[in-house]
């Protein structure tokens, strides 16, 4: 070792790293702020991401599915509206064929006479 | 303190000694020095989320830390200049409560460096980082780095034959 290395390595050896004053951990930990709720940053983040995610993908499904019970709604009242046509319809069919069973039984029954 | 907390304690009790070793050596005032590196760890909670790895944490540390206490000391500055003042202030600063008497000596011939060359030497001989990535670290030009690297090496050199010749006989 030339003197150059030798004084190099002494200041190695005289600045290796220091204790703290005792209780430095402590007093930190008390300065951050909101310290009761404090959380870890990283945990945090490692919860609500996932968190998030879940949230947004149960938005999605409640808004698709109130889309889709929505539209099921319309098709249904449209079926049974079409449904109460229908069948007023075939009222209206049934009615019509017996006045004109009546008529032709009247009219058979006349010329027989 | 809630459990959850306990990675940012971790972080502290990781990196602590680093950070008040290197505002102490800055500074040479254990209370100024105390309150620097626990503005540094507060300034590191605010900070948590742009920080990217432990290499990213600990160079962060070194940075903010060389930076915080250069601060402190601007506002009472000192910096000696001729031997006989040097040997004025060696006489008159205590020796300090390192851990063994060459690390007071040491200590003490860092504190009379002027603040960029006591800044420099820190981050070469106790972080250990190599000229670019204390021009790095500072923001500096890697020539002035070595130069300040230099003069410091010489200056102190000079004014430890005294001071640690006994320690360089036993090396």
């Amino acid at each position: 070792m030339n003197e150059h290395e030798d004084f190099e390595h002494l200041l190695r050896q005289g600045l290796k790293p220091r204790q703290t004053p005792a209780g430095f951990t402590a007093r930190v930990m008390a300065r951050l702020p909101g310290t009761s709720q404090v959380r870890s940053l990283r945990k945090e983040r490692a919860f609500w991401v996932p968190a998030m995610r879940w949230a947004t993908a149960a938005a999605l499904l409640v808004v698709a599915g109130g889309s889709y019970w929505q539209h099921e709604q319309k098709e249904r009242v449209a079926g049974e509206r079409a449904r109460g046509q229908l069948i007023l319809a075939l009222r209206m069919s049934a009615t019509t064929l017996n006045d004109v069973q009546h008529k032709v039984l009247r009219s058979t029954k006349g010329d027989a006479e | 303190m809630p459990g959850i907390t306990g990675e940012f304690r971790e972080i502290v009790e990781a990196h602590q000694s680093r950070v008040y070793s290197i505002a102490y050596r800055v500074l040479g005032d254990r209370g100024t020095a105390e309150e620097v590196a626990q503005d540094v760890f507060l300034e590191l909670y605010r900070a948590f989320d742009a920080i990217a790895s432990d290499e990213h944490l600990a160079a962060w540390l070194r940075r903010v830390t060389v930076h915080r206490a250069t601060d402190a000391l601007r506002r009472r500055p000192r910096t000696l200049h001729g031997a006989a003042e040097f040997e004025d202030w060696m006489a008159e600063t205590p020796k300090g409560d390192g851990p063994f008497p060459l690390a007071s000596e040491i200590e003490r011939l860092v504190l009379a460096l002027p603040p960029a060359q006591r800044a420099v030497v820190l981050l070469r001989y106790q972080e250990d980082l190599r000229p670019g990535e204390i021009a790095e670290t500072l923001a500096m030009p890697l020539a002035t780095v070595k130069s300040h690297l230099q003069r410091a090496l010489k200056l102190m050199r000079a004014r430890a034959e005294d001071t640690l010749k006994e320690y360089t006989r036993h090396e």
